[in-house]
């Protein structure tokens, strides 16, 4: 007998689920989806840390990188990831305006406003991104 | 009953909460510019050129920029999927989940560390 006795031992409680349960309503899934969302842009970022990570191993490597992104496999996954990531957005900067409290004075900011100002920072930033790529 | 309290978690919540507004804000643009610009015929695949890249990369502010635009939405993926697994029913393994998605998002921040700051 290691473990000290207790006289008030309880046995923790453990509500059972089924692996499943995100897939038995819309929202659920969703939910789940939005979680999963978080897993394709870590794998966006550590393609985007291993590019340029071959940055180092010469113009050919890097180059030989370059000609595979323009396999399917890479434009599967870039466009699965890229929905995923607005997914993520949408969710993230929808609930800005509920976690988010602005308060000057007596005066609350409505969680819309504050909510819309950060999809108006995400067009911008879109936008300058964009730009500085695309023109 | 012993309570243990977890003083770590505020911490992580926070690099939660900051790489999930830098995936938001950043990321869509980053990933659209990065992989489906050039198939789409929309930019000149030398943008993304060996040569431009070293030069953009050499930039100190750029290598900043760069280094939290993939450092911190691992913080994020590590929360979220130490979490989801719980909601999965996993519970914990004998090794902590702390160290598992965390440690990832540390080895990760390491590893761009090296590429970044070391070996550019």
């Amino acid at each position: 007998m290691n473990q000290p006795h207790n006289e008030y031992q309880y046995d923790t409680y453990k509500p059972k689920m089924s692996p499943t349960w995100w897939l038995k309503s819309r929202r659920y899934f969703m939910f789940m989806m939005r979680e999963l969302s978080s897993v394709f842009v870590a794998g966006f970022v550590l393609l985007l840390l291993y590019q340029i990570f071959l940055l180092t191993k010469g113009p050919e490597v890097y180059a030989s990188f370059q000609r595979s992104l323009m396999t399917p496999k890479f434009i599967a996954f870039y466009s699965v990831a890229f929905v995923f990531s607005v997914y993520h957005t949408f969710t993230w900067l929808g609930v800005v305006g509920r976690i988010q409290i602005v308060r000057i004075g007596s005066y609350t900011m409505p969680p819309k406003i504050m909510t819309a100002s950060t999809f108006v920072g995400f067009f911008f930033v879109s936008a300058v991104i964009g730009y500085i790529f695309l023109r | 009953m012993n309570y243990k309290q977890d003083k770590t978690e505020p911490f992580w919540w926070s690099m939660f909460a900051a790489g999930g507004m830098v995936a938001a804000m950043l990321i869509p643009m980053h990933l659209f510019v990065a992989g489906l610009a050039v198939p789409l015929g929309l930019l000149n695949p030398d943008t993304f050129s060996y040569e431009s890249m070293r030069e953009i990369i050499s930039h100190p502010l750029a290598k900043i920029y760069f280094f939290v635009l993939i450092v911190m939405p691992l913080y994020h993926a590590a929360h979220r999927v130490r979490f989801s697994l719980y909601e999965l029913g996993i519970r914990e393994f004998s090794i902590s989940m702390h160290y598992l998605c965390y440690g990832g998002a540390l080895l990760g921040t390491g590893l761009a560390a090296y590429i970044f700051f070391h070996l550019l």
